[in-house]
């Protein structure tokens, strides 16, 4: 089980990702890839912000949530259409007179994200302790797998192709590999692991920008 | 030697002529004592010059393949930091001494001209090489360094040029609103190279079909345009006098601008449809026949009471006249809401500002032809006569067509003074005004801009100029069809590079 | 997307690569200084000399003769038909002793509209705080005006007064300006080189707002803190290594969100930020979820009665519990032309003061003082409350000013005898301040009892002047002074400092 948290990438070696063309190992992830500092970066640096309206379809497709069961604040209120719509990037022209979305996210958006991911991660790991859909290699009432295992693995690549649409590197597959484990060393449950896997997936910059 | 680029009269002037259009690297450049001097900040000048409206006109006849000035017209700050009072930035502070105390029109193209090869801001760039690039001649915050080339390789993006994976990822998540799944993506990226493109575009056509860009997407981009206020709309819930108070029904503005941007209808309607929108009960839009009775029996809005020949698409709707002309005797906020809508113009921000001689002539007198005001009103009036046929809020009659509603609210209307000027064009009605300014240059940009800009997720910068304007000039050869742009600006570099 | 004034990629690019590690006090205090301050080289972070902004918009046309420079009847000269003029009986206008200022009573007749508070309650209480500036605007289009009042028509690079209230005070503050406005009151400045942390944070929903300061409280499925925050450091762990982390690591976008983060969103938790805004009652919050009303909850309700239910009050309370809890430094808040209502009765007016076109009085009785609830509301508020609590730091009034925005007048004219009226938009007009850091208990300007013309005065000496014409900028310049926001071509306004 590895437990040393990766930090630098210029200290890691990172999969290369012949995947984004094609070859993937058997347990889903990507070959090596150069090291950090070797990759070139964008210069454009265009991206494109994935607003309410898209988290709520993804989310929900990704997790198979009807998007009503996706969040709720205090029981009564819908988080993505609702509490939170103009900090994910919507806008109510309507009632508010906001005649255009914002151009870029509020200091709340990372917030407002962190919630809905964790209410929805939540409820489709409860869900699937009956009816697995997504968590489907894990024993759900069980403590988390270890990180050599396939379990660990299918479920990080499935997080990663439900939510993201590809499969992970490998180096990402070890970061995530210290979820299974808290603070002091200890194996957490199976189902704190999804949800937290699935919450750290969910709200990387790569969900919310294209 | 003067490079003035000299307008090819009555065409486009979209083509970008010669190297100079292209941005160069940056390189330092030291302006001689009149740019050094401009630089030290003279702002202000004792001498009895004025901001001058016929500046935007002039420089962009002068430059013609500016940025700014394809499909648009300059704004009074490549010069101005204020009109009102009069303030120049570096750029006009050069230029005052060249023009100052002379004839403006008559001189001002030649003393531009005497300074394209100086530093008016001092930020390295000479003032010809910042116009043609889009930047701020008299402003040293305003500069734009090309985009270097990536440094080195990277496994998962091409960096160097068009990836049709983001362009495609991009695509579904803006126009079917929603990523592209796994199984999806890796179809995708299996595919040839050469074949990629074509299953973008038939991704996309399917998501321009589909329920949420026809739905949701274009209702978005209708917002700043259409304006809703729930409290007089079809739907308000405030009850006065034993009335709902429904001034106009929105949501016929939104079906008409939903259906006319899709399914490759031609955009122009926005400004010419004579019909009106309704929808259907399997959800879709159907086009109806105006007049459109009032389905309330009040004496307030509902329905499209205009009749079929006053009709200019999106500026004649009942919503639209009652919200922007309200009460107004001169419609100027209707005018001004057309210019920005759909010509891409804010008056109101200085932007094109196309003086009409002898104008503003103040017929509702307002004031407006005081200089400071005259600087806008100049082109504002006469842009708003032909909208003073038209009712505003009236009970009844919100949004009708009344031939003596000018002279009976104005006493010194006279229609053979009170022209109307669409673009330096006389017009004759708003129907006119609406098929003038649809024909026009500045409409393919304005429209092309929107939808580029909604693409990119920001402002269009001097960086994306060339994929703009090559975008907008392909929309005549497209017949103006909304999809069939969406599909130029996703094969852009702007859209597609990583 | 924004129209934005032309900007400098140098300049960003430049900031990016500034000021990293240039924090004092570390990441707590100055989480924002990861990137370069481009604004106020007098920005400050020290609370002891911070000053509170609170806009305070009067949507729709809120008139200044309608409240506190009214003309009554037996005041207009002879010679001119006082019938005709919006001038008002004597009965209808009070002057409490002490007060230079005067205020119009309740109406009698208010249509459908409800009164409540009322301009008389509001000059009794605080004629001594009150300063009223005439001065014309230059638009008499809503979202036109609306943006201009905010941003002194762009005398300040096109910053709104808020925007650089927050760049001189805020840059440290995780919300510094906070805006919970409509429509050309809720429209960002134009300035591109505003400081990141300056910008507007746009909140649509007051009494749910708070819940968006917290990653996880009150979800019932949220971790143990010490659960989450090891989560979300290994989620920076994954941005570091993905292929889109790695390709993306320049992009400002993806630089500006990461930072905001890992800097202002612990911030904001950390200060319990979730707690201190809660407007919502102990009885509307399930038990189990760990959220908690405000401590200040039930003082918010003192002074603001319609906190539970009524969206504007709701702003009122909002605005002064992010700056008392020093999240933020100006704050601004607005009517909407959707009235509130409470079970059928409509509070306040459709189109809010913009109602004035069909019932002039009415609207503008009613209206004013549902504004000037708010602002009673907040004046207490501040009064009694030491800034951050702290005894040391005084009271939150003492470094405060509320300014009541309008979007512009309305017509000074009635058909002639007649109580029952609409008005038109006009340029003229005023607006009013409160702050200890003015000359209270003033009018600066006056009025024509003529014409109902409100004219200017001398900045420097606050002297009256009827051939001055006080604007925009003025006006601008005039809260800018008082705050000590310095900004090239800053009016001297020095007459109406305290």
């Amino acid at each position: 089980m590895k437990t040393q948290r990766i930090i630098f990438p210029g200290v890691a070696i990172l999969a290369a990702s012949l995947a984004f063309g094609g070859c993937g190992d058997d347990d889903g992830t990507e070959p090596e890839a150069p090291a950090a500092d070797e990759v070139a970066a964008s210069t454009r640096n265009n991206l494109v912000w994935k607003r309410y309206n898209v988290i709520e379809r993804d989310l929900s497709r990704a997790l198979e949530l009807a998007p009503e069961e996706l969040c709720q604040e205090l029981g009564t209120f819908g988080c993505i259409r609702e509490a939170h719509l103009v900090t994910l990037g919507g806008h109510d022209p309507i009632h508010q007179g906001l005649y255009e979305p914002l151009a870029e996210p509020l200091v709340t958006t990372s917030l407002a994200l962190d919630r809905i991911a964790l209410s929805a991660c939540r409820v489709r790991v409860d869900l699937d302790r009956t009816t697995p859909v997504v968590f489907t290699a894990l024993d759900l009432d069980g403590p988390a797998p270890d990180a050599e295992s396939e379990a660990f693995s299918q479920t990080v690549e499935s997080l990663y192709r439900r939510l993201l649409s590809r499969d992970p590197l490998a180096t990402e597959v070890d970061v995530i590999a210290d979820l299974l484990v808290d603070e002091q060393g200890g194996r957490v449950s199976s189902a704190d692991f999804a949800q937290l896997a699935c919450f750290v997936v969910t709200t990387t910059t790569e969900f919310l920008f294209v | 030697m003067s490079r003035i680029h000299e307008s090819q009269s009555g065409a486009l002037p979209f083509q970008p002529e010669g190297e100079g259009y292209r941005p160069r690297p940056r390189r330092g450049f030291w302006e001689t004592g009149l740019s050094l001097a401009a630089m030290l900040g003279t702002w202000t000048l004792a001498s009895p010059v004025h901001a001058e409206p016929t500046g935007p006109v002039a420089f962009c006849e002068a430059y013609p393949s500016s940025p700014d000035c394809l499909g648009g017209l300059t704004t009074c700050s490549t010069c101005h930091v204020s009109t009102d009072p009069p303030l120049w930035n570096t750029y006009g502070a050069s230029l005052i001494p060249l023009v100052g105390g002379q004839d403006f029109d008559g001189n001002i193209v030649a003393a531009m001209a005497s300074v394209e090869d100086f530093d008016a801001d001092g930020d390295g760039e000479p003032n010809l090489e910042e116009i043609l690039v889009g930047t701020n001649p008299g402003r040293a915050d305003s500069l734009w360094q090309p985009v270097p080339d990536p440094d080195g390789e990277n496994p998962w993006y091409e960096l160097d040029g068009y990836d049709p994976k983001v362009a495609y990822r991009r695509a579904k998540v803006l126009y079917c609103g929603s990523s592209p799944t796994y199984e999806e993506l890796e179809s995708f990226r299996a595919l040839p190279e050469d074949s990629k493109r074509e299953a973008l575009h038939e991704a996309l056509a399917v998501c321009l079909d589909g329920e949420y860009w026809r739905g949701q997407g274009l209702a978005q981009l209708g917002d700043k345009r259409i304006r809703p206020v729930f409290s007089v709309g079809a739907e308000t819930q405030v009850v006065f006098s034993g009335l709902r108070l429904v001034l106009a029904d929105y949501e016929w503005d939104y079906r008409l601008w939903r259906y006319i941007l899709s399914d490759d209808r031609d955009m122009r309607e926005l400004l010419t449809a004579q019909y009106h929108v309704e929808a259907d009960p399997m959800g879709g839009l159907t086009p109806v026949d105006g007049p459109v009775p009032n389905p309330l029996t009040t004496p307030l809005g509902g329905g499209q009471p205009l009749e079929s020949e006053h009709r200019a698409g999106m500026i004649t709707t009942q919503w639209f006249l009652m919200s922007n002309t309200m009460f107004s005797d001169l419609p100027r906020t209707t005018a001004a809401q057309a210019y920005r809508s759909y010509l891409g113009m804010d008056i109101s921000s200085q932007e094109g500002i196309i003086p009409v001689a002898n104008e503003p002539r103040d017929v509702d007198h307002k004031g407006v032809a005081a200089p400071a005001c005259a600087q806008c009103h100049a082109t504002l009036d006469p842009l708003a006569y032909a909208f003073a046929y038209f009712h505003g809020i009236e009970f009844p009659g919100t949004g009708t067509y009344d031939a003596t509603r000018p002279g009976n609210r104005m006493v010194d209307w006279n229609p053979d003074v009170h022209q109307t000027i669409v673009l330096g064009e006389p017009v004759s009605s708003v129907a006119e005004w609406g098929r003038v300014a649809a024909e026009s240059s500045y409409f393919r940009r304005a429209m092309a801009r929107t939808l580029f800009e909604h693409a990119v997720g920001r402002n269009v910068g001097p960086e994306d100029y060339d994929d703009l304007v090559d975008v907008a000039d392909t929309m005549v050869e497209d017949g103006h069809s909304a999809n069939r742009l969406i599909h130029r600006i996703v094969d852009t570099a702007a859209f597609g590079a990583p | 997307m924004h129209h934005s004034t032309r900007f400098s990629r140098r300049g960003w690019m430049a900031g990016l690569g500034g000021t990293l590690g240039a924090a004092a006090g570390g990441l707590w205090l100055n989480p924002r200084r990861v990137f370069a301050d481009e604004g106020d080289p007098n920005a400050t972070t020290d609370p002891a000399e911070r000053r509170l902004l609170f806009v305070v918009c009067a949507t729709g046309g809120a008139s200044i003769i309608d409240s506190f420079l009214p003309v009554a009847i037996d005041e207009v000269p002879s010679g001119v038909d006082a019938g005709s003029l919006n001038a008002y009986p004597t009965d209808l206008i009070t002057q409490p002793t002490g007060s230079n200022i005067r205020g119009v009573l309740p109406v009698p007749d208010t249509n459908f509209l409800t009164p409540g508070y009322s301009i008389a309650e509001f000059l009794g209480a605080h004629y001594a705080d009150l300063t009223v500036v005439a001065h014309d605007v230059t638009s008499v289009n809503h979202q036109v005006a609306q943006k201009r009042a905010l941003t002194g028509a762009g005398i300040d690079r096109g910053r709104t007064i808020a925007e650089a209230v927050a760049a001189r005070y805020g840059l440290d503050l995780p919300l510094a300006n906070c805006n919970m406005a409509t429509e050309g009151y809720v429209t960002p400045g134009d300035d591109a080189s505003l400081p990141v942390a300056a910008r507007s944070e746009i909140i649509a929903d007051p009494r749910m707002y708070a819940m968006s300061t917290h990653g996880s409280r009150g979800q019932l499925a949220a971790p143990a803190t010490d659960v989450l925050a090891r989560a979300r450091r290994i989620r920076e762990g994954l941005e570091e290594v993905s292929p889109f982390g790695l390709t993306y690591r320049d992009a400002p976008l993806r630089q500006r969100y990461l930072n905001t983060r890992s800097e202002i969103s612990p911030q904001l938790e950390a200060m319990d930020a979730i707690t201190k805004l809660m407007l919502l009652p102990s009885d509307a919050i399930p038990q189990n979820l760990g959220v908690s009303p405000s401590p200040l909850g039930d003082a918010m309700r003192t002074v603001l009665p319609g906190v539970d239910r009524d969206n504007w009050h709701q702003q009122g309370a909002l605005a002064f519990l992010l700056s008392y809890y020093g999240l933020s430094c100006a704050s601004t808040i607005s009517l909407r032309f959707d009235p509130s209502f409470d079970g059928d009765a409509i509070v306040g007016a459709p189109l809010a003061f913009d109602f004035s076109h069909q019932s002039h009085r009415a609207a503008q009785n009613v209206m004013w003082g549902r504004v000037l609830q708010v602002v009673d509301g907040l004046v207490r508020l501040l009064k009694e409350y030491d800034y951050l609590g702290d005894p040391a730091l005084g009271k939150m009034w003492d470094r405060s000013l509320i300014y009541v925005a309008s979007d512009f007048g309305r017509d000074k004219v009635r058909p002639a005898g007649n109580d029952g009226f609409g008005t038109g938009h006009h340029l003229n007009n005023g607006s009013v301040l409160l702050s200890p850091l003015l000359r209270g208990n003033q009018v600066f300007g006056g009025v024509d009892p003529a014409t109902l013309l409100t004219y200017g005065f001398d900045g420097r000496t606050g002297e009256a002047d009827p051939n001055v014409t006080i604007r925009e900028g003025e006006v601008y310049s005039v809260i800018a002074q008082a705050l000590d926001v310095d900004f090239p071509g800053r009016r001297d306004m020095s007459g109406l400092l305290a």
